[in-house]
């Protein structure tokens, strides 16, 4: 069939935890692990406020400063995948066992908010209401479809306005599904990002000709401190070679000193080390799957409508026995 | 005035295709496609992957002409014993499975939550 | 084309009077067509309009 066989690469996994995922990503092209890295900051599917109906504000922030920021609060979004998009079509529809009939997709769902400013010092003194992403009030059919922390104990929800006596608040938002390319709301990543570790070869023989104070001028050079001076062979060794970023310091420093090309940096091959962190709307491993999974689908739809294209061309030619072929 | 909205970037209106081909009329077996509302990320992995086809392909090459125009331009030669309309789809499937390939990798050593 | 607040629609014309906000003591003044511009209760003459008791709409962008 084709020249060549899919890659299959391997993956490490660093460090996980609820916040961010680190893994390694081996034996397979930058380019994979770029488009890897684009999906999940602008193509992975996530939950946010998306339309505002304001019904009283004389709060000091005006209409659309609140409904700003209402558009950044992070949405819990592990079931968004049970969303669909306005642009989406509709693929089959799933059909409820009970009766029978197709269910609705589901599109939205709707937040409201009301708050009045407090009129007199609470218990602790303070007139100013501050309203936060606790203050929102859930749709009660998802009720899993929430802000991130909503209403956890000892983690400080986020401030939307604060209020004086007599200012008041009242909305209802509605929460859509949506994609970081269409606006950066719904980028369930801090931030994601991957290096390329370096191979670091110090040459011991080229190195012996230097003094103590030249080793260490050696080793001082290089900004990210990624090599030492070992205390009892005196020999300059590397230290956390993934603290190195390529400055290629000790490099110049290295020629300057008379010993040019006995510090030789190179980028591992096909190696990669990613970093990914969550805004809280998915979990850091969620935002790496559901990025495969949007290339997959990209790729598939691709495929397919290249399979179409080919079936077209083959009729029109008058391909083989004179049928169409079939559509993928 | 101008402004163009934000999901132009990666929504197909209904009267557009998302691939087109075009024959090549100078260059024997070479094709031009056309893949609607996609970007660099799904560009230059094609293009990659295209180049990993020793045997078949012999050009290819990828291009996003407009910054305001949402469509990413192909160009792949194949030597004359396989269409390159094939050898792209060929690509298409090799990283769709790369990528079932990674997931899967992934979901075994998370332990899938 | 629609401007980024959209509101429901219920005319009516200020045959009635429109509540306007004085810039100094903050009455509100009943005001009517023809009327004089002025507080009535402290004759300061700039007045300020209320904010609309219409349901806005945004998009959260």
């Amino acid at each position: 069939m084709s020249g060549c066989k899919s890659r299959n690469p391997r993956v490490n996994i660093l460090e996980h935890n609820a916040e961010s995922i680190k893994f390694e990503l081996r034996e397979t092209h930058l380019s994979v692990a770029n488009a890897l890295r684009r999906v999940m900051l602008s193509e992975v599917p996530t939950l946010a406020i998306d339309l505002v109906e304001i019904h009283y504000n004389n709060t000091v922030l005006n209409d659309e400063f609140i409904t700003h920021r209402l558009g950044l609060i992070p949405i819990v979004s592990t079931k968004v995948d049970k969303f669909r998009a306005w642009y989406e079509e509709d693929e089959e529809d799933d059909i409820d066992e009970q009766t029978g009939l197709p269910i609705d997709p589901l599109t939205e769902v709707e937040f409201t908010l009301d708050v009045l400013g407090r009129e007199s010092e609470d218990n602790d003194g303070e007139e100013t209401t501050v309203v936060t992403s606790n203050d929102i009030v859930l749709d009660s059919l998802h009720p899993d479809v929430a802000p991130i922390n909503y209403k956890v104990e000892n983690v400080k929800p986020i401030v939307i306005v604060k209020l004086r006596p007599g200012q008041a608040i009242s909305l209802k938002a509605t929460v859509r599904k949506g994609i970081g390319k269409d606006h950066a709301k719904w980028n369930p990543c801090a931030t994601a990002v991957f290096r390329v570790p370096p191979a670091i070869r110090v040459n011991q023989q080229m190195l012996s000709g230097l003094s103590d104070a030249q080793r260490q001028q050696l080793v001082d050079s290089c900004p990210s401190r990624c090599f030492r001076v070992n205390p009892d062979t005196k020999e300059v060794e590397v230290q956390n070679a993934d603290r190195y970023t390529y400055d290629d310091e000790i490099v110049r420093k290295a020629e300057l000193l008379g010993v040019g090309g006995a510090i030789l940096v190179r980028e591992k091959p096909e190696h990669f080390v990613f970093t990914v962190e969550t805004t809280g709307s998915l979990p850091p491993h969620q935002i790496v799957l559901g990025a495969l999974g949007t290339l997959k689908k990209k790729l598939n739809v691709l495929s397919r409508d290249t399979a179409r294209v080919l079936g077209e061309q083959n009729f029109r030619e008058g391909g083989g026995d004179g049928f169409p072929m079939e559509y993928a | 005035m101008n402004a163009q909205e934000r999901y132009e970037k990666f929504v197909l209106p209904d009267d557009a295709h998302k691939v087109t081909v075009v024959k090549d009329e100078k260059v024997e077996n070479a094709v031009a496609i056309t893949v609607e509302r996609e970007d660099h990320t799904i560009g230059n992995l094609i293009r990659h992957e295209l180049h990993r086809d020793r045997e078949y392909v012999q050009f290819a090459g990828y291009k996003v002409e407009h910054p305001l125009e949402h469509k990413v331009k192909f160009q792949v030669k194949s030597s004359m014993d396989r269409d390159p309309v094939e050898c792209f789809k060929d690509a298409l499937e090799r990283l769709s499975d790369e990528m079932s390939n990674i997931e899967q990798a992934i979901k075994k050593k998370v332990g899938v939550d | 084309m629609n401007g980024p607040g959209t509101a429901t629609n219920q005319v009516t014309a200020p045959g009635e009077g429109v509540f306007y906000v004085c810039g100094e003591c903050g009455w509100e003044n009943k005001i009517k067509p023809g009327d004089t511009i002025q507080c009535r209760e402290c004759g300061y003459r700039i007045l300020y309009k209320k904010r609309t008791r219409r349901v806005v709409q945004y998009e959260a962008r």
